[in-house]
């Protein structure tokens, strides 16, 4: 049985009068000890998907079907109380924003500690010694200095190291990372990611990784799922998905970043157009208004069709399987 | 993973703390003297352009000009300006405010007198407005858009709009007059501090209610309480350690503020009510145009301001740490 089964998901939110739906339909799965890649430009719904699945929406969302299923409880539904044995102890999440996402009148240790505390039932002592020791696993330096201080006080980096140690401090079997690295410069982005990919591998945690860079997904995925307006347009594993796209979404990311090894021709490719705004899709393949290979046959929307092999598919009717039918 | 000996990483060691809150506190008390000075020498420098002579509502208004005269020449007033100023400030800095023209008791002394029924009042009232303020404020946060956040709104913003002589004059009707519960103004008794204080204490505590409010609102949509959750955290404690430790921070602000100008007297509620205070004494005085006394008052609750102020930061700045470091709180 798959660790975490998304199934179908839909999630708006609402704005006075109107509801936007922002995730459209999103089906995953996600095996223990997996990295799945949820790659998309923002506003496709890929934050909202990851917020969706523990439920911690702004109060104006709102899933509006779909399951999600984590170790055979579908959390969709429920309790107030069994979700909070969820969150934290089983599936972790770190943010894109570390100055916003800590307390800024606690010092760090005491962050970090919280969680151990409330999930271990541990003293505030040994809670703060085991986030003296979390903070040197995740290559902070001076940890026990660094436990007294609060966040303003530490770089980008650090934070968002500190961040990770107290979302692996439950040992949980999921981490969610929201662009843990989007804010941050490089060199740091680098650190952190083998850092993240270490952490997974000593403790054979799932992850979800939440970003629009594909060289980030290229890096640390196993497998990936790419979103356009709200949906999963074309999912896979990674080296597939990369080398041999099946949607002409995936196609034009691809092409619109740059190469170090090819000679500076010309304009950069890039997707002509906008992605649509939630709420002002019609009927038919949302990407189609931007798709240089449409054709009639897209007004209606396309279902995610098998397109190579090892479950690599796509939604897209020029690609999958039923194209031989489409002309 | 060894657990290699380090110091307890409790609430920023004591120590650490310590040496920050002296840097801090040090820096604020510099800033205070500052400020005590400017407001005494604005004072002064006030009783100058007032079209009032001293010299005339000392002596009396049938005062002869020779008696004028000999007063100026006794009171100094005909020396330079800046004579007078020093010998304002050597005067002010031996606790010397004078002597009231109309009753030739020490202003010192008479504001002194009047202090511990002003300071009962004020204590009173902080403690309705907190009690009332910070509950109903955070309900109507947590609770917003429910029929318990619109009740709230609409009593606080009634609580806001009435005039306190308006809400005193009621209580004292309803509750003094018509009831009998409680005696009908003055200090004869502990009850007769009762709705003084509510009625001081109401108007605030609308305005606590409502600020309360609007800061929690702010706060439960920040991101560090969506992290505290996603720690799975009871919303309780999320509340508790994440919300209302950082919503506290304006609110102990204003409590300072307020319980520094309530010190200063509060005429209108001393007037319904027959209280003995700082504002009645400094009413008074103004009617009979009693300049030392009057100097007297405003300086008096002009510490008492400037003071609470003082403390109020220096409380902020032992909770919110960016407030010792840099001297300003990031804000909720």
């Amino acid at each position: 049985m798959a660790l975490l089964t998304v199934c179908e998901l839909r999630t708006a939110f609402s704005t006075g009068s109107k509801l936007l739906p922002v995730v459209r339909g999103v089906s995953f799965d996600l095996e223990r000890g997996e990295t799945l890649g949820l790659v998309g430009e923002s506003g496709c719904g890929k934050s909202v998907t990851a917020l969706s699945i523990v439920r911690l929406l702004p109060p104006s969302g709102k899933i509006m079907s779909g399951s999600v299923i984590y170790d055979g409880v579908e959390l969709t539904s429920a309790s107030k109380r069994a979700l909070r044995q969820v969150r934290g102890r089983h599936v972790a999440m770190v943010f894109q924003d570390s100055m916003t996402s800590l307390n800024p009148l606690l010092t760090v240790g005491r962050q970090i500690a919280e969680g151990i505390e409330f999930h271990r039932g541990s003293t505030r002592k040994a809670a703060l010694a085991r986030a003296g020791d979390l903070l040197e696993e995740v290559g902070v330096p001076e940890p026990g200095r660094r436990l007294r201080q609060y966040p303003h006080q530490l770089s980008g980096g650090l934070r968002q190291r500190v961040a990770i140690a107290a979302a692996i401090g439950s040992d949980p079997e999921l981490l969610i990372a929201d662009e843990p690295t989007t804010a941050l410069d490089v060199t740091t982005q680098a650190q952190l990611l083998d850092l993240l990919k270490r952490e997974q591998a000593e403790r054979e945690m799932a992850t979800i990784l939440i970003t629009h860079d594909l060289g980030v997904i290229a890096r640390m995925s196993d497998r990936v799922c790419v979103m356009y307006a709200g949906r999963i347009v074309e999912q896979g594993n990674v080296d597939e998905v990369l080398k041999d796209s099946g949607h002409p979404y995936t196609e034009g990311l691809l092409r619109s970043v740059p190469r170090l090894d090819a000679a500076v021709v010309g304009r950069l490719p890039s997707l002509p157009g906008a992605p649509p705004t939630p709420g002002a899709l019609g009927q038919g393949c949302a990407f189609a208004p931007r798709c240089s290979e449409r054709i009639g046959r897209c007004d209606a929307d396309p279902a995610l069709e098998p397109v190579g092999d090892d479950g690599h598919t796509a939604a897209c009717w020029m690609r999958g399987a039923s194209r031989a039918g489409a002309r | 993973m060894p657990s290699t000996p380090r110091s307890n990483g409790g609430p920023g060691s004591f120590w650490l703390v310590c040496a920050d809150m002296i840097r801090y506190t040090l820096r604020r008390v510099g800033w205070t003297i500052l400020v005590l000075w400017a407001i005494v020498s604005l004072t002064f420098v006030a009783t100058f352009l007032s079209p009032i002579d001293p010299a005339r509502s000392y002596a009396g208004l049938r005062a002869s000009k020779q008696v004028i005269a000999e007063v100026r020449r006794q009171f100094g007033l005909n020396e330079p300006r800046w004579v007078q100023y020093g010998r304002y400030i050597e005067r002010l800095l031996h606790g010397n405010l004078g002597h009231s023209y109309a009753t030739g008791q020490s202003v010192f002394g008479a504001v002194l007198g009047r202090l511990p029924y002003t300071a009962e009042l004020a204590i009173a009232a902080m403690l309705v407005q907190i009690t009332l303020g910070l509950p109903l404020g955070v309900a109507a946060a947590l609770y917003r858009g429910r029929p318990l956040d619109r009740g709230i709104l609409s009593v606080s913003l009634l609580g806001v709009v009435t005039p306190t002589f308006v809400l005193g004059y009621l209580l004292l009707y309803v509750f003094a007059f018509k009831l009998a519960w409680f005696p009908l103004g003055g200090t004869s008794s502990f009850a007769a501090l009762v709705l003084p204080a509510v009625t001081l204490g109401v108007g605030g505590a609308a305005w606590y209610t409502r600020m309360l409010r609007s800061t929690v609102l702010n706060i439960v949509g920040e991101d560090y309480v969506r992290t505290a959750r996603s720690r799975g955290l009871p919303e309780r404690l999320v509340i508790w350690r994440h919300v209302l430790r950082n919503a506290i921070g304006p609110l102990i602000t204003m409590i300072g503020i307020d319980l520094g100008v309530f010190l200063g007297g509060v005429l209108v509620v001393e007037k319904v009510f027959d209280w003995p205070g700082i504002g009645e004494q400094a009413w008074n005085a103004i009617s009979f145009n009693d300049v030392p006394m009057v100097m007297g008052t405003v300086l008096v609750a002009a510490f008492f301001i400037t003071i609470l102020n003082l403390a109020a930061d220096l409380v902020n700045a032992v909770i919110d740490p960016r407030v010792r470091y840099s001297g300003t709180a990031g804000g909720a």
